[in-house]
């Protein structure tokens, strides 16, 4: 039986440069930065890139960590950052790979659906910065004061995106019922600025 | 049309997100990390005079092989000259030695550390202040008062004859002579953002918390927490009374500074920020720009091209301005035109004196801005995080939020 690793201990060894530790982190860590990427930016090419560059840096500001229990609140940040890099990047592309997702519609309690569609276009539209507190929230599972935390924004910052996020989705998916024509437009280029 | 609830869709958007966590990721990714980190595997293992070991089985890159007697003796020097360069850069950059565009960093004074009977402690104490560290942006004469590890400074303002900085993380206000950036206070306030003078009396919110602190400028104690949901955003001294959003609550309240109780709750779903502009109570927030009735509560929508989407909103006596993501906008309440637009990235907070204006940037420094034309004259490059400007006597005073810092600059 393969000998459970001590992730406290990779950090402590990767910030010395041990390669082999850093690896560890990384194995361990990848899939749910990749995941946390594609949530954020809504392209598959971009999520690798940004899960690919959060991890060069990881290893390159490693040394200059200095608290290793932070290890995961840091790393999510220098993803965070990645994905806003690839976002600036993307302003100029006018084709975006884009998501496979067909899975059925979401009932909520009043038996009324959201597509999932639909949901994936509205959220698109929605600026990068209020796409990472909704993600990091929902699928971090991170209060507004640890998302804060997390990237170094006043806490009004993080409570103010949220809201809007919230408020643009909604509005979002209204306008998308009335635009069918638009909507049906947006799908095939992909919408959103970020 | 289907209506939907911020609820309904809070939980669907939830459902969906969660269900994407389970990605995994494509293993290129890994094998490209690991093949462009190897390059810089061997010598920051020779750096570290670290024996070399295994290497990453299977993986590109992963051929660690050990270096050559030739390689250590070079790694070895050039670890010497680095050495050497630094020891004479911290010499040359040690404080009090400046020249023309240098930063020099703070050493911080060991009897500023902070301590947590320091902030606990329920009566306002004086420290020593470590020392503010002259130095010169662009080609600017400032000052740099380094706030601690632990603070979060937010606004920054002038009363009393003092200057005040708001530290969210540190759970505590903060009084400064304005000559000399001695603190001569240091005042519990949980979660402090936005002040308000009030009734002879400084306000500031507790935006970690609930409600809002009165501080008693004469005594530099704590006299009174009033309200008891989180407040969003800055407080309004108007009609006397101070008007403060809580926007988790969904509600304005109406607090009256003389009897410290809160007098009124209004309502106010869809509304974020409240200034004072033009003589009127002004909102925004989602349902775009409105003014609100202080006598009724009733709000009345301003059409305008405002954001909807605003960060942050301050006045400047007449126009309400809204800063969101990428832009700064003046509306008129009374007639909802546009007085003045100010498009830059990551705006984050506007300020006014006199003929000019003063905007932040993250990580862009902060501005100044002909208020006429609203065109930039300068650009002061404030490191960091810049947040909140406000100039006050000919002074211009900054706080950094990401370094912890407030600026004291003279333009």
């Amino acid at each position: 039986m393969q000998p459970v690793r001590d992730e406290a201990s990779d950090v402590i060894r990767a910030m010395a440069g041990d390669h082999d530790a850093f690896a560890a982190l990384a194995n361990a860590n990848v899939d749910r930065m990749y995941a946390l990427a594609r949530a954020i930016v809504r392209d598959v090419d971009r999520a690798e890139d940004a899960t690919q560059e959060a991890l060069v840096r990881a290893w390159r500001e490693l040394p200059r960590l200095r608290d290793p229990s932070r290890f995961h609140a840091w790393l999510r940040r220098l993803l965070v950052n990645a994905c806003y890099d690839e976002g600036r990047r993307a302003r100029s592309r006018s084709e975006v790979v884009l998501l496979a997702d067909h899975a059925p519609a979401i009932p909520d309690e009043s038996s009324r659906v959201i597509d999932r569609d639909r949901l994936d276009r509205a959220f698109r539209r929605l600026p990068l910065e209020q796409r990472v507190v909704t993600v990091l929230g929902h699928i971090e599972g991170l209060t507004h004061e640890e998302i804060a935390a997390t990237l170094d924004l006043p806490l009004g910052t993080v409570k103010s995106r949220a809201r809007y996020a919230l408020a643009g989705l909604r509005s979002a998916l209204e306008a998308d019922d009335r635009m069918p024509a638009l909507a049906a437009e947006t799908r095939r280029v992909g919408g959103g600025r970020g | 049309m289907d209506r939907f609830s911020d609820d309904q869709v809070d939980r669907a958007l939830g459902a969906w997100l969660r269900e994407q966590s389970a990605t995994r990721a494509p293993a290129r990714i890994v094998e490209d990390v690991f093949a462009r980190t190897s390059r810089t595997r061997q010598a920051r293992r020779w750096w570290a005079l670290r024996p070399l070991g295994r290497g990453l089985d299977g993986l590109p890159g992963s051929d660690v092989r050990r270096p050559s007697t030739w390689q250590r003796a070079s790694a070895f020097a050039g670890a010497i000259g680095i050495l050497v360069v630094v020891v004479g850069l911290a010499f040359v950059l040690r404080p009090g030695v400046t020249g023309p565009g240098t930063l020099v960093r703070p050493s911080p004074s060991p009897s500023l550390s902070a301590s947590p009977s320091a902030t606990a402690s329920a009566s306002p104490f004086v420290r020593p202040s470590p020392t503010p560290v002259p130095t010169v942006l662009g080609s600017t004469a400032a000052r740099r008062l380094g706030l601690g590890d632990n603070a979060g400074p937010i606004e920054v303002t002038e009363a009393f004859g003092s200057i005040w900085v708001a530290d969210i993380h540190g759970n505590d206000v903060r009084r400064y002579d304005p000559a000399t950036m001695r603190e001569v206070a240091r005042i519990p306030a949980r979660g402090a953002a936005w002040f308000a003078v009030a009734d002879g009396a400084l306000w500031v919110t507790n935006q970690m918390s609930v409600g809002l602190t009165r501080i008693d400028p004469a005594t530099n104690t704590v006299v009174a927490r009033v309200g008891d949901v989180p407040p969003c955003g800055a407080p309004v001294v108007a009609f006397d009374s101070i008007w403060q959003s809580a926007c988790d609550a969904g509600v304005f309240l109406r607090i009256d500074p003389a009897t410290n109780t809160v007098a009124e709750t209004i309502p106010a779903a869809g509304h974020l920020f409240l200034a004072l502009a033009g003589g009127q109570l002004v909102t925004t927030g989602p349902e775009g720009l409105a003014t609100l009735d202080p006598d009724t509560g009733a709000f009345t929508p301003i059409v305008s091209a405002a954001p909807t989407d605003p960060a942050i909103v301050t006045s400047d006596g007449n126009a309400v301005w809204v800063v969101n993501a990428s832009a700064v906008v003046g509306i008129n309440p009374a007639d909802g035109r546009t007085v003045g637009r100010l498009d830059a990235a990551e705006p984050q907070a506007i300020s006014f004196a006199g003929d000019r204006a003063w905007v932040t940037l993250r990580h862009g420094g902060v501005l100044e801005v002909d208020r006429a034309t609203m065109k930039v004259t300068r650009t002061i490059p404030v490191p960091g995080y810049p947040l909140v400007p406000l100039e006050s006597a000919g002074v211009l005073w900054v706080t950094d939020f990401e370094s912890s810092a407030l600026w004291r600059i003279e333009p």
